[in-house]
């Protein structure tokens, strides 16, 4: 009985230990994290959201090296925290071109009112 | 009884490894909280669906999560894709500022040509108008009896105009001086050749002199009217240069005579005076 208590116990172990570690490399995850990286840099986000970008490559990093020693649950945390990180330097850095068009067009504009200011009232 | 200790133990260390309650994970909470929090935003659901949408899912998997280390991957996930969908309504925004921003970019450079345009009419019209002034004003000379000439225009007031022997002009030069006068100031590009001639009677010099001072008579006149004398020419021929015969009496009054010549726009009195020509 004790013998079955035991077996039983030990399945249990097994299936727990199974569940809590995968198996399979993230491979999806290490694509999607490379792609939204590659994307970021061309967005400019290595110059106009260096931190996010900076932190996104090095999650990269850490994830190449988990998956060297085979840690996989892991590498899959650290492959989609690079890529939400990547993701969101994108965002901001086209956002920050966004800005820098907007400013360019006001200041455009205030020359264009100023030179226009100069017209004489009744030309106006 | 060793043996249920030991596993006893061995379960408890399991469990104890791979859960945790939810209620621990502050920082999961946190991120729930936002998330809760931009659920409602009316710009971020209308402007940024997509990435509510993912935001969503992560905070739908993290009510669920039991394991420590899962919490806190999820309450990374979910404040970054809360942070993302910030983001990208405001990218709309932007993107709608800048629409507009392009709009009245166009309306001001329209604004500005326009004014160019009716500056440029006005401008347009205002020379079409002196440019009929002056016409006007060249054909009220010619109604003086004055003759374009290869000099330029020539306006000549006959010995009638003198005092007898004498320079001062008489009231009848008046007319002609007031129109050559108000000519000549609309025109400021155009100077003017005074040119003195009498008669052969008399000696050479007493007629040099006359002649000079009738046309420096003519010369004050329009000085006082408001022309400058540096445009002004004087001239004194005596009888060097007479336009009829000297032997009756009817060509020599119009020997007698002040000659005035209104030249070309930009043309120096020097090139023109006879003595030159």
């Amino acid at each position: 009985m004790e013998n079955r208590i035991f077996l039983l116990s030990l399945g249990t172990l097994m299936f727990i230990f199974l569940g809590c570690a995968s198996k399979n490399p993230p491979l999806q995850d290490i694509s999607d994290a490379k792609m939204a990286i590659l994307d970021a840099k061309d967005a400019g986000a290595k110059t106009l959201a260096s931190d996010m970008f900076k932190n996104a490559e090095q999650k990269y990093q850490n994830m190449q090296k988990l998956m060297q020693e085979e840690k996989y649950i892991d590498a899959k945390y650290a492959a989609q925290k690079a890529y939400i990180q990547a993701k969101l330097a994108n965002t901001i850095s086209k956002n920050i071109k966004i800005q820098q068009e907007i400013d360019e067009l006001m200041s455009e504009i205030r020359v264009i009112k100023k030179d226009f200011a100069i017209l004489p009232k009744d030309e106006k | 009884m060793r043996f249920k200790i030991g596993l006893t133990l061995i379960v408890s260390v399991v469990f104890l490894g791979c859960s945790q309650k939810v209620d621990d994970f502050v920082v999961l909470k946190k991120a729930q909280k936002d998330y809760l929090l931009i659920k409602e935003d009316k710009e971020i659901n209308e402007y940024a669906s997509k990435e509510l949408f993912k935001a969503t899912k992560i905070f739908n998997s993290s009510k669920s999560v039991e394991d420590k280390k899962e919490a806190e991957h999820l309450a990374f996930m979910l404040k970054a894709q809360i942070e993302i969908a910030k983001q990208s309504a405001r990218d709309k925004e932007l993107k709608r500022e800048l629409e507009k921003l392009k709009t009245a970019k166009i309306k001001a450079l329209l604004d500005e040509k326009d004014s160019e345009l009716l500056l440029l009419k006005k401008e347009a019209q205002k020379a079409k108008l002196e440019a009929k002034m002056t016409l006007e004003k060249l054909e009220a000379l010619k109604e003086l009896n004055a003759k374009e000439t290869n000099r330029g225009l020539v306006l000549t007031l006959g010995d009638v105009l003198f005092e007898t022997g004498r320079s001062n002009l008489l009231d009848g030069s008046m007319r002609a001086i007031l129109k050559l006068s108000e000519f000549l100031i609309d025109n400021p590009e155009r100077s003017v050749l005074i040119e003195g001639h009498t008669d052969d009677v008399g000696t050479l010099t007493s007629n040099l002199d006359l002649s000079l001072r009738r046309a420096a008579s003519v010369e004050k006149a329009l000085i006082e009217r408001g022309v400058s004398s540096s445009r002004l020419l004087v001239k004194g021929y005596g009888e060097m240069y007479p336009v009829a015969t000297n032997s009756d009496e009817s060509g020599r009054q119009r020997n007698r005579r002040v000659e005035i010549v209104i030249l070309e726009e930009g043309v120096d009195p020097l090139e023109m005076v006879l003595e030159n020509r």
